[in-house]
């Protein structure tokens, strides 16, 4: 099995692996780069402890994000990306480090165990703070292109051009999209009127009672689509006013759990006619400061977007708090969201194309309207979705909490609007399932008498999620499913008895703790009692009563929940009893000091654990032996005249004591205290191999400051190390010219045997290669490596000529260059050997020194070979001194600045700097002296000629082995070409690109309007439509009241049909979408057929109609269609803002050669002077004139078609008595009109 | 013999308002919410008159016109109405095939005789029977 762990901590992203605590299990070594930590400060420790929120920065929210995040994923067992995160870690694993920015990505990914709970999380995080520092220098950036464009005349005249033509597509743009969005305002707010009062009539009319069912249905049909149409528009307004800026949180302390179930359970209706089960799963939570009308607006889209695309299954709402957050969740078992559409799905106007859904209505406002909602309410929306799986919509809000709630929050109107809608999707007559409960409580029926199903289900359903299993074996296969939280048990069953399943019950793990009520229909004492002896936790006798029922099984829900969190805590209770009891005995058997009680005869009377293992043997093999048998000779002679001193002189003795048979070092005190000594050992070892390694490491140090080569590297470290370790043998392995394998380079014996060179000899004749044998292992784990017993490893290579020369254990050091290993150190000992970590420390140290030792003399080797580079490279290379003489100037640099080689030398470096960039090259070199790292960056060079020449240039400095800065060399590449290249690029990029934007979104509301029109006008059909059919009394005679009310209703709707035409006549001009295709007309036949037109409605208001005729076949070229429009429109006004018996008179005249013009006058009420101005804007209606009768639109209309046509429009007018409209439009059409 | 029609609508209220409408005028009146129903149904009810809305789910109005026309060879009135009220849209619905056009809301007034009108036209041995909504 490979060390996975160890694979883990390699792997070059920055994974933190955290358990369910947040405490942090393992990291890579790339994360413990990237914090400035070690391992071992974090393994063990929680997260947050150890990565605390910057407290010098107020608005370090990292730790607060991740935190949201962490639990997200514990929760979900998902895995949740986080946004773009500012984290402050400290630079240096001190306390006192100072904290640095870092910009992270991260990603937290749940790992499951087998039973799908979260056991750990795995933190990715993509690094990217180098990403969003890097910036070039921006004052150099700017003079870089003001030289350019002073060099390039013409291509920045060009440039000019284009860069004028692009800002005028970007405000054409802006200014388009700001038009239409004062226009959506006003629209929508003056679509609201006539449906308001649409609204009233039809209440008031549905709250009589007199109607049939047939007329009731229609008028409740004509309600819910004014209700729809109302929610509508309010979309529309809410869109417009986030637009415009003019919407803000208004937070109030609410009970954002109360709102949250009374949104849902408005929708219950609907879903559930739908054939779906509304799950609302709400935590309580505290009071919190919200702004409700928000959240309702954003949970009702959520709700109406689900229902809308899911077919079978569920719609869930789950609600809950945490940590001044809250978070709501809609999910759906609908179609799911394709991965292609999810860049778009939160854009306005955006609708998913081609969807199964239960009605192709939308305005593909809704999601867009949720995002702009929560993000102004400081928040986020996620989405997760699988096509044909469902999709979950995650909306969290940042909260704080409050104290109070107010009384009451008021649910707007819009629930209403959502739910009319909602309910118009579903054909209608269709029954609706039974109402099931939403309470948390599931309760499992075991009965099989089918009427005794429906009544418990009656009684139980308004209180309890219920299921039923009629029979023995439904019942058992439901126990393999999640536990319910209650079952309720007939004891009588066809099959099996209910006893028995109760035994089947309590054998479940998972079901043993539900609360099982037996259900019983007999009497008798006894078979009660065996229900209870058998495990049922309470019984029933039929017939029961209701509610003594509801009573049992609330009260033995609770008992039961009690029960399973009283045993959770003293589950916790146990174990931590349990640990505590392992902590002791582990500090006992611990205790590192050895401790042996002697008598006279240095006999052993009693000793602890720790003193057997110095002696090497068991404690009974010890007690009652002397002291000089348990020893070698050699040890004993060691430590002899110390006891003896301590013994007869009564008085403390400590010395060193070293155990040639073991390598081990012990620092003894010995107590004489009369007839017994008592002696404390401790094991001071590794001290003194340390002390031993210590001066090794010195010595090597020292001699490579002499050494030569590798080969004197190499006897260095052998006789050095092999010395201070006390080893037999030593042996240098370098990697073979190919890298495929290590071979023997070098050896050194300390003790003299034969066996001891036929083992070198063995050696001399293998190749190793990676991953086999010592060097080989050593060479993949990069690290000291070491075998404790050779004979027991079976994959070392030389084990039997080992053992033959008596060598037993062995350890191993890589060095390592710049490519990967070079070489391994490989040392052995007659004893076994396992390092202390210090010792392995300490190695690794003096690994990294010849590793350096070699580097250096690599370097060596590749300065010479750089000069060669460097004299034939293509670009300018120039080497300065750190104040910025110049010392190096290659040919390249000569073909660029112009100057010769002979020339440039000694001079200073400003010789090719431009004046004024003098300061920023001064200050960049200072930093780049200091060690700071340089990208390659744009920038202009002066050359010998005065002219500027644009580079790329590359800065970098030249150290020495101490890290002092002796050079800075600076590298540049000619940029004249790609320059001009690129500028011309980068600007035609941009303008394509502001281009496609300004024809998108001109298309997305060129669309939208489309589809405005055809939804306002679908709900307008139904409402005018059967208004007309009722008013005709087609269905019935209808007495005075109701006829004038539906009247009311007719008149309301085809007003509001004018408005959108009105509306959608506006917007084409606006949109640029109003086509005009002229021909040549005679304006006399014009008039006369307008006049004839509105004679009917003149009539009826008793004016008169009067048109005075052209003179001759006036003849203009011009659209009939629009030219008529706005004669109808004028007349029309004339007609509508008139007095009884006035008149209307229409006349033509010519306008000098190329015009000619058509006033149309009224002696009606006139228009004050003040209100002249604004008498063509939307929306702008007399404050004297009628109520109701004008659009508003009809003069804004006109005046734009005028001006679409090459024309004008100006009005005269007194008050009281009367107005005259003057239109001139051209005779040949708009200017540049192509005449046929 | 009453003149048949079959409504084709998606909308709910919208084809229950056009169905009460002419049914009140004195037409056999069947209804489809879908243009693969209104196939469907075609050979059964042998209509006079599909008036048919255009912007259906799935297969759209224009290209249930042309598929009627195609299959029946002209001898079923076809009419088209809409909401989307946008330019070109008249002119499409008889590119596909269509008699008359009505652009919604539709005017229940005028309708029922419209329709009548073209049905007559079409069916002559059918205007000599009595007809209510004249």
């Amino acid at each position: 099995m490979p060390d996975f762990l160890r694979i883990f901590e390699r792997t070059p992203g920055i994974f933190l692996v955290l358990d369910r605590e947040f405490r942090m299990v393992a990291a890579t070594d790339a994360r413990l780069a990237a914090t400035g930590t070690s391992r071992e400060q974090i393994v063990g420790r929680n997260l947050f402890d150890l990565f605390p929120d910057n407290p010098a920065d107020p608005e370090a929210s990292g730790v607060g994000n991740l935190r949201a995040s962490l639990e997200r994923v514990l929760e979900s067992r998902q895995p949740d990306a986080m946004p773009l995160q500012r984290y402050d870690v400290r630079a240096v694993p001190l306390p006192d480090a100072p904290f640095e920015e870092r910009y992270w990505s991260p990603l937290n990914v749940p790992v499951l165990n087998r039973d799908g709970e979260v056991e750990f999380i795995i933190h990715a995080v993509d690094d990217v703070t180098e990403f969003v520092r890097a910036r070039p220098p921006e004052t150099e950036q700017e003079q870089t292109n003001l030289l350019l464009k002073a060099r390039n005349e013409r291509l920045g005249a060009e440039l000019h051009r284009r860069t004028v033509e692009l800002q005028r597509a970007n405000e054409a743009l802006k200014s388009l999209d700001e038009a239409k969005t004062r226009f959506f305002n006003s629209a929508s707010h003056e679509l609201r009127t006539p449906l308001t009062l649409l609204l009233g009539p039809l209440e008031d009319l549905l709250g009589r009672a007199d109607w049939d069912e047939d007329t009731r249905r229609q008028l409740q049909l004509m309600q819910r689509n004014a209700l729809r149409m109302h929610k509508l528009v309010n979309s529309l307004l809410d869109f417009a006013a986030i637009e415009t800026g003019r919407v803000k949180p208004h937070r109030l302390p609410v009970d954002l759990a109360a709102i949250t179930r009374e949104v849902a359970e408005g929708f219950r209706p609907a879903i559930e006619k739908a054939g779906l089960e509304l799950r609302v799963e709400l935590q309580s939570a505290p009071t919190v400061e919200v702004d409700p009308s928000i959240w309702e607006k954003i949970l009702l889209n959520l709700l109406s977007n689900a229902l809308k695309f899911t077919w079978e299954g569920h719609i869930a709402v789950r609600f809950r708090a945490a940590d001044h957050h809250v978070l709501l969740e809609v999910e759906d078992t609908g179609i799911g969201i394709p991965d292609t559409e999810r860049p778009h799905l939160f854009t306005r106007f955006h609708r998913v194309a081609e969807q199964r859904a239960r009605t192709r209505e939308g305005t593909g406002i809704g999601l867009a309207l949720v995002k702009e909602l929560t993000e102004l309410h400081g928040g986020t929306v996620a989405l997760e979705s699988a096509v044909g799986r469902g999709s979950i919509f995650r909306v969290t809000l940042p909260a704080a909490p409050a104290a109070e709630p107010i009384a009451l929050y008021a649910p707007s109107e819009a629930p209403r609007g959502f739910r009319s809608e909602a309910e118009s999707w579903f054909p209608e007559d269709q029954p609706t399932r039974d109402a099931q409960s939403s309470a948390e409580t599931r309760v499992l029926v075991v009965e099989d008498n089918a009427d005794m199903r429906e009544h418990l289900g009656r009684v139980l359903r308004p209180h309890h999620a219920v299921e039923f299993a009629p029979d023995g074996p439904q019942a058992l296969e439901r126990l393999k499913g999640p536990p319910a939280d209650l079952v309720l048990l007939d004891v009588a069953l066809p099959g099996i008895s209910g006893l028995e399943l109760l035994q089947h019950i309590r054998r479940q793990a998972n079901w043993r703790t539900v609360p099982v009520i037996v259900l019983t229909a007999w009497t008798e004492e006894s078979i009660s009692l065996a229900g209870l002896a058998s495990g049922a936790d309470d019984y029933i006798e039929k017939p029961f009563r209701p509610r003594d029922m509801l009573a049992r099984i609330d009260a033995h829900v609770r008992l039961a929940r009690l029960r399973n969190a009283s045993a959770a805590r003293e589950r916790s209770l146990r174990m931590e009893a349990e640990s505590s009891r392992r902590t002791i005995e582990a500090v006992l058997a611990g205790a590192t000091d050895g401790f042996v009680l002697l008598d006279r005869e240095f006999r052993v009377l009693q000793l602890n654990a720790r003193e057997a293992e110095i002696l090497g043997r068991p404690p009974e093999e010890v007690f009652g032996r002397r002291m000089p048998d348990l020893l070698s000779p050699a040890a004993w002679q060691n430590a002899a005249p110390h006891l003896e001193r301590a013994m007869h002189e009564r008085r403390l003795v400590t010395f060193d004591h070293f155990l040639p048979e073991r390598d081990a070092w012990l620092e003894k005190r010995a107590y004489g205290l009369g007839e017994e000594l008592g002696v404390v050992s401790v094991d001071i070892t590794a001290r003194k191999r340390l002390e031993a390694m210590m001066a090794a490491q010195h010595a090597i140090s020292r001699g490579l400051i002499e050494a030569a080569d590798e080969g004197a590297l190499a006897d260095l470290l052998l006789s050095e190390l092999g010395r201070a370790l006390r080893a037999d043998v030593g042996a240098y392995w370098r990697l073979a010219e190919d890298s495929r394998a290590l071979r023997l380079d070098r050896e050194r014996v300390f003790r003299t045997d034969e066996q001891i060179d036929r083992f070198i000899e063995f050696s001399r004749r293998l190749e190793i290669p990676p991953g086999h044998s010592l060097p080989g292992r050593t060479w993949i784990t990069r690290d000291v490596t070491w075998i404790p017993v050779l004979s027991e490893d079976r994959g070392f290579l030389r084990r039997e000529q080992a053992i033959a020369a008596g060598l037993v254990g062995a350890i191993a050091f890589p060095i390592v260059l710049r490519e990967g290993v070079g070489s391994v150190v490989e040392l052995f000992f007659d004893r076994r050997f396992v390092p202390e970590p210090q010792l392995v420390r300490t190695l690794a140290g003096v690994a990294s020194e010849a590793g350096q030792f070699l580097r250096r003399l690599q370097a060596e080797q590749a300065r010479r070979q750089f000069a060669l580079i460097v004299r034939s490279s293509q670009e300018a290379i120039v080497a300065t001194t750190p104040t910025g003489v110049i010392t190096s100037w290659n040919p390249g640099a000569e073909r660029l600045y112009g100057y010769r080689e002979a020339e440039a030398l000694g001079r200073h470096i400003d010789l090719i700097i431009p004046d004024e960039l003098r300061d920023d090259v001064r200050h960049l070199r200072a930093r780049v002296a200091d060690g700071e790292r340089s990208e390659p960056f744009e920038t202009v060079r002066r050359r010998k000629d005065g002219t500027t020449v644009p580079v790329t240039m590359s800065i970098t400095a030249v150290t020495d082995d101490t890290g002092r800065t002796v050079a800075i060399a600076a590298i540049a590449r000619d940029l004249t070409e790609e320059k001009r290249r690129v500028e011309v690029e980068r600007h035609m990029l941009q303008l394509r690109e502001a281009n496609r934007r300004s024809e998108e979104a001109n298309r997305l509301k060129s669309d939208f309007l489309a589809h405005m029109s055809h939804e306002l006008r679908t709900p307008l059909n139904g409402i005018i439509g059967f208004s007309e059919f009722l008013v005709d009394e087609k269905v019935g005679p209808l007495n005075d009241r109701q006829k004038e009310f539906l009247n009311d209703v007719l008149g309301s709707g085809r007003h509001l049909l004018r408005l959108i035409n009105n509306i959608l006549d506006l917007s084409k001009v606006e949109a640029g979408q109003m086509e005009i295709l002229p021909e040549w007309l005679a304006v006399d036949a014009a008039i006369t057929d307008v006049v004839n037109s509105v004679r009917p409605v003149a009539e009826k208001a008793e004016i008169s109609v009067i048109a005075t005729p052209c003179a001759g076949e006036f003849r203009v070229y011009h659209d009939p269609v629009k030219f008529r429009q706005i004669l109808l429109n004028l007349v029309s006004n004339g007609i509508q803002f008139n007095r009884p018996r006035g008149e209307v008179r229409v006349s033509c005249s010519p306008a000098g050669e190329d015009a000619f013009e058509i006033a149309v006058s009224d002696t009606g009420i006139g228009i004050s002077p003040e209100e002249l101005p604004g008498l063509f804007r939307e929306f702008r209606q007399l404050r004297n004139a009628p109520r109701g009768r004008g659009t508003g639109l009809g003069l804004a209309v006109t005046k734009r078609l005028v001006a679409l046509m090459g024309g004008t429009i100006r009005v005269e007018s007194e008050p009281d008595r009367g107005s005259r409209f003057f239109v001139r439009l051209p005779i040949r059409g708009p200017a540049g009109t192509p005449l046929p | 013999m009453k003149p048949k029609i079959l409504i084709v609508d998606d909308h709910p209220t919208n084809l229950k308002l056009a169905r009460e409408v002419l049914h009140a005028a004195g037409f056999e009146v069947h209804v489809a919410g879908s243009a693969e129903e209104t196939l469907s149904l075609l050979p059964l009810v042998a209509p006079h008159l599909v008036l048919l809305d255009i912007a259906l789910p799935g297969m759209d109005g224009l290209q249930l016109a042309e598929t009627i026309r195609a299959r029946h060879d002209g001898s079923i009135v076809i009419a088209a109405m809409t909401a989307h009220a946008m330019k070109g849209d008249d002119q499409r619905a008889y590119d596909a095939g269509c008699h008359a056009y009505f652009a919604k809301p539709i005017d229940t007034r005028n309708l029922p005789a419209r329709l009548r009108e073209l049905v007559d036209a079409r069916f002559p041995h059918l205007a000599t029977h009595e007809d209510p909504a004249r």
